[in-house]
């Protein structure tokens, strides 16, 4: 890609980050020219929030440079990054509900007059700020009397408020309007016009070609390519986005299903609705779909955590009704969660203390722990599921990933249960931990388990699953059949796309 | 409540009227320029107490020490007073106890990450010992024009000075809340601490301020304390922690902080004030009272914090969760 | 080093506190200290209220909340029992007791589990609401006077001269330290206390194990009015006194963490043998009673102080063991 070298203002070369136990960032690059917008495109994972985090100051980079408005630079913090110009609107709202739009644009820089907080001159230049970016808010209204939508508009003038001169935008649409959406766009465009330099990420194909000066494809914490954004097709970002081979990490055999064993019918929550699927004994269904589809929120509501505003969910042909946890552990269903630090171990406790923290009722029917069934059990999964461990009263926090989710595993196993939701099995988990954990999916199955696999990891759910769901935005945007299960179909639904067909 | 005025009336003044029109139609002698001027003088003590305790809320936070630096400064004063010490020396003495208290609890709780709860409990205790002590457990009474002046004194007309002071006091305070990047702070750091730091704010800072604040604002109500009751006694302050956290939380200021504040906090305490002329006028007798009071507080807060929780899940649905690998 | 062995390790170091204070006041005045007329005072006598009422407040802080509410809701059922007692009503009176202590204990634990207010704003609301309806049933009145069997609940030696008292401590530590320690229920109070969402995603029924750890409070609230009913012949409302903080800094001293998920009634027995034992060396110092407030007071700063280092030491102990393994790996 040929960049106008007088017009380039950031330049990240040869960067690497390694966090513990995974590389994240392995030689990237990245060029920004003012006035431009430079799209950072990748599944989740790909190491893009990683990249501008180090851009940012939040992180800090292993090696390789960082040349910033004329100058190597190596921030230590945000505030660094802010003073020469950097802005970073999150995907998370960072907003004071309780405060109004200036108070907010302003906290913890309030304007003053002499020793006092000049409140007129804080209203005036957050509507000044709201002009230029062609809202109409007024500056006294309180944060939560704001939708959505216009609090992460609120979101992009906050950030706005420092002189900008290279602004990072973190999936800034996803909670928008599509009216909202074209304000954005407007306020990119006269951005662009200021000479303002921006990265965007998003995985919104449409957006990329409408915002889009530069767009640079990422993958396993990789730099792939930087095309034009205005010419590139879908498709062809599509494959360099997920164009790997995949490895042989994954030896699955089919088995035959049998009869279902889960069922959601028309589940509808907080943040997912009409939710249709099922799983059968003997098959492992990933469930795919972008951060926010709705995912977890779906499985944890499945699993009797959550409340169900809508819908029925049924185990083994039997329909669930007033969902918890417990009962749905008797009925012979387990839910490994998404944080295993924080959600599925007491981090504090022993191995063998864990595992039999889910089917205590089973081990111990009189209501009295002993040693004995606590210690069986911990060696049993210690040998069964290769934990490294000299013993199993060793406390989890002192674990390895990949041995903390064995345990998390062994502990849903010593339940009994039948039927598994494993929500991201193997995220920060060594190579090696991982196809264990892969050929343990097989066997179980190969008993007759049903497993539903949520993962963000395209390689993973290609190679371990018998049939995919796909979600986007809160609903099941696509069903693959095992034999349909392809990279580019699954990334088409993910991005609200539809079955077959070129998305200009 | 979008504001056209600078100095919103909080919803809480309505509550205050309404009570007041109450009592004054259900008892006798409720409505008259003198009873009315002697709520707001039995008010002040408890409102400079409750500003303090409004900082501590703010910030999501507590500080049960404020009774215990009360009693200390009362008898301090008084000890003082007595032993001939200049009146201005006892005061600073007073409040330099105050802010020692309020600095300890400071650096325990916002550097050493103690739990708030624990560290001021603690002190309260250490505080409610060192005025039994010091006082051998007797009130102690003193003589002294100038503190006869600031608990007694009035201007022709009735109003009592005590009045006066309270309410310049509560002008500083407001205005400290309302006019300095201290004051900001607080509602950022009681609307959502993360989103404070990520604004640059430095967090244990401004939390070492509150509690040296509160110290002092303690220990100044502590001399008034004895101002007005000429005297000094070991367990004057002992319900001031109690009464201090319903009148902020009446007040508007609810116990997850962040919002609110101090003007409210005042109407707060007026209506405890007003309940309590109106109660006593009925003839209802003391202890009675103050169950009545009692439910009527704990009630208003637990249904504070039923409304809260009520609020969130309605409120900001959209939590994004930070997929790091 | 395992946690366990760190348990054990910190727990004797309590204990050696506990030697200390009694070896410094062995030195100062032995003779008023080391007789056993003394020793069976505060052991048999003094340490089982402060213990029982600190066992209460222990499980409420390991499951990570706290429990202000004891010391008032302990006044009103002994006021509301105690003609019942009076009247040779045994049953009746425990039974009212019971009731009084475990209901205000269900309303603490559903505010606290339920409605999800913090443990100290709602135990205090609790507290207040006790101690205000207690004021206002005893009038100021003051009952005395209660039956021999009755007395000789806290005077009376039923097996080898041991006092009753101390028997009815000894078993309520025995339940607890099995219900806690030896129960999946007891194993519920650890897990709440470090992680209540990974708890609940275990399929534990949370709200319902700490409502009953407060009922259980509750309880051991009512046990302990009837008790100081036996023992002062009198029920007495201003006997509140330092209960309450008397519990909170036998739970810290002991060991048992603020923070919750970690601790036992066996830390809790050390920590109440610490405070009574401190309050007995004031006492035979002619320590002004007026001293025990901020000594006790302290006493909680101390142990938050004491812990945090403890912490520190464990840390730093466990990296260098971790060190060394690393390094005899290669």
């Amino acid at each position: 890609m040929k960049y106008n070298e007088d017009r380039v203002i950031l330049r990240m070369s040869g960067i690497t980050k390694r966090f513990p136990g995974t590389l994240a960032l392995d030689n990237v690059q990245l060029v920004c020219e003012k006035g431009s917008v430079h799209v950072l495109l990748g599944e989740n994972g790909a190491g893009k929030s990683t990249l501008v985090k180090i851009i940012s100051g939040l992180y800090s980079k292993d090696e390789g440079t960082e040349w910033y408005d004329g100058k190597e630079v190596n921030f230590a913090n945000v505030g660094e990054s802010m003073d020469a110009g950097i802005g970073m609107i999150h995907q998370e709202l960072s907003l004071l509900p309780e405060r109004s739009i200036a108070q907010n644009i302003f906290a913890g820089r309030e304007l003053k007059n002499g020793i006092m907080v000049d409140n007129k001159a804080m209203v005036k230049k957050s509507k000044e700020l709201l002009d230029r970016l062609g809202l109409d808010y007024n500056p006294n209204t309180l944060i939560k009397e704001l939708s959505i939508a216009q609090q992460q508009m609120v979101e992009v003038a906050k950030a706005l408020s420092h002189d900008v001169k290279l602004l990072i935008m973190d999936e800034p649409t996803s909670s928008l309007t599509s009216k909202e959406i074209a304000k954005l766009f407007e306020i990119i465009d006269r951005l662009k016009q200021q000479d303002v330099a921006i990265i965007y990420i998003s995985h919104r194909m449409e957006e990329i070609k409408q915002v889009g000066d530069y767009v640079t494809v990422m993958r396993d914490g990789q730099y792939i390519d930087t095309l034009d954004a205005k010419t590139a097709g879908m498709d062809e970002l599509i494959a360099l986005m997920v164009g790997r081979k995949i490895g042989n990490l994954y030896n699955r055999t089919y088995h035959e299903p049998g009869e279902i064993i889960f069922e959601t019918k028309d589940l509808t929550g907080l943040r997912f609705r009409n939710v249709n699927i099922h799983v059968r004994a003997g098959e492992v269904v990933g469930l795919s779909g972008l951060v926010g589809a709705g995912r977890t929120e779906l499985a944890k509501a499945a699993f009797g955590f959550d409340p169900v505003e809508k819908g029925t969910v049924s185990l083994f042909g039997k329909t669930m009704r007033h969902l918890s946890p417990s009962k749905c552990i008797k009925a012979g269903m387990g839910y490994l969660s998404e944080d295993r630090k924080t959600e599925g171990l007491l981090l504090p406790m022993s191995i063998e203390e864990n595992i039999v923290e889910a089917s205590l009722g089973k081990f111990f029917p009189n209501g009295f722990l002993s040693r004995g069934p606590e210690k069986e059990q911990g060696k049993k999964y210690v040998e069964e599921l290769n934990i490294a461990t000299p013993d199993s009263s060793k406390a989890v926090g002192e674990l390895s990933g990949g041995n903390q989710q064995k345990v998390v595993i062994g502990k849903w196993l010593a339940t009994g249960c039948k039927f598994l939701i494993m929500d991201e099995p193997t995220r920060g988990i060594d190579v090696g931990a991982k196809s264990e954990i892969y050929k343990l999916m097989d066997d179980l199955v190969a008993q007759g388990y049903g497993i539903l696999m949520i993962s963000s990891d395209m390689q993973e759910i290609i190679g371990v699953s018998d049939r995919v769901y796909v979600m986007f935005d809160g609903e099941v945007s696509g069903e693959l059949e095992r034999g349909e299960i392809e990279q580019q179909a699954i990334m088409r639904f993910a991005v609200g796309g539809k079955r077959g067909g070129n998305e200009a | 409540m979008k504001r056209k005025f600078k100095l919103a009336i909080p919803g809480i003044a309505l509550f205050d009227i309404l009570l007041y029109i109450f009592f004054s139609f259900a008892t006798e002698n409720f409505f008259s320029s003198y009873n009315t001027i002697l709520i707001l003088r039995n008010s002040c003590t408890l409102v400079i107490a409750s500003l303090a305790m409004t900082m501590a809320i703010m910030v999501s936070q507590i500080d049960m020490s404020i009774g215990s630096v009360i009693s200390t400064a009362a008898v301090m004063v008084a000890l003082m007073v007595n032993k001939g010490i200049p009146v201005i020396v006892a005061i600073i003495a007073a409040v330099a106890m105050g802010a020692a208290v309020g600095a300890v609890n400071g650096i325990l709780i916002a550097k050493f990450k103690f739990d708030f709860w624990v560290v001021t409990f603690s002190t309260m205790s250490i505080m409610a010992g060192i005025a039994l002590v010091i006082s051998g457990g007797e009130t102690i009474g003193f003589q002294n024009e100038f503190l006869d002046w600031v608990g007694n004194g009035t201007l022709p007309g009735g109003i009592y000075w005590v009045i006066i002071i309270t309410a310049l006091i509560t002008a500083f305070m407001i205005w400290v809340e309302r006019k300095t990047n201290f004051g900001y702070n607080m509602f950022s750091i009681g609307g959502s601490e993360v989103v404070a730091k990520n604004s640059g704010i430095n967090v244990p800072l401004n939390r070492f301020k509150v509690y040296l604040f509160s110290g002092i604002l303690s220990a100044i109500t502590g001399v008034i304390v004895a101002s007005m009751t000429a005297a000094g006694g070991p367990t004057v302050g002992s319900e001031y922690g109690f009464n201090a956290m319903a009148a902020v939380v009446i007040g508007g200021t609810p116990f997850v902080g962040g919002k609110g504040g101090m003007l409210g906090t005042v109407f707060g305490t007026i209506l405890l004030k007003i309940l309590a002329s109106g109660l006593s006028m009925m003839g209802i007798e003391p202890t009675w009272q103050k169950a009545i009071t009692g439910v009527i507080i704990a009630s208003l807060i637990i249904i504070d914090v039923l409304n809260e929780k009520r609020k969130v899940k309605n409120g900001l649905r959209r939590v994004y969760h930070d997929v790091e690998k | 080093m395992s946690k366990s062995k760190k348990n054990v390790i910190d727990l004797l170091s309590r204990v050696l506190i506990l030697l200390i204070i009694m070896a410094v006041m062995a030195c100062l005045k032995p003779e008023a200290f080391l007789t056993a007329t003394n020793f069976s005072q505060v052991v048999f006598q003094q340490a089982p209220f402060t213990m029982l009422m600190a066992f209460g407040m222990s499980m409420a802080i390991i499951t990570g909340g706290i429990d202000i509410s004891m010391a008032s809701v302990m006044i009103l059922s002994s006021y509301l029992s105690a003609t019942s007692f009076q009247q040779g009503n045994y049953v009746l009176g425990v039974l009212i007791a019971v009731a009084v202590g475990m209901g205000f204990g269900l309303l603490s634990g559903l505010l606290v589990s339920k409605v999800n207010i913090a443990a100290f704003i709602a135990t205090y609301s609790v507290d207040f609401i006790a101690l205000g309806l207690a004021y206002v049933i005893c009038d100021g009145k003051y009952i005395y006077g209660f039956p021999d069997a009755f007395r000789g609940l806290t005077t009376g030696t039923l097996i080898g001269g041991i006092p009753n008292i101390a028997l009815v401590t000894f078993i309520v530590f025995a339940v607890l330290y099995v219900l806690t320690k030896k129960t999946r229920y007891g194993r519920g109070f650890y897990s709440i206390g470090f992680n209540p969402k990974a708890t609940k995603l275990s399929g534990i029924n949370a709200d319902w194990t700490i409502c009953s750890v407060y009922m259980m409070n509750g309880l051991l609230a009512a046990i302990t009015g009837i008790l100081f009913l036996s023992r002062l012949n009198a029920a007495d409302p201003s006997i509140k006194g330092t209960l309450t903080m008397d519990s909170i800094a036998a739970a810290l001293i002991g060991g048992i963490p603020f923070s919750g998920g970690e601790g036992s009634v066996l830390n809790t027995v050390v920590g109440a043998l610490i405070i009574v034992f401190i309050r007995n060396g004031m006492n035979i110092l002619n320590v002004p009673t007026t001293w025990s407030q901020t000594v006790v007071g302290l006493v909680i700063m101390f142990a938050l102080i004491y812990g945090a280092l403890m912490d520190k030491v464990y840390e730093a102990i466990s990296r260098k063991q971790n060190q060394k393994k690393a390094l005899a790996a290669e």
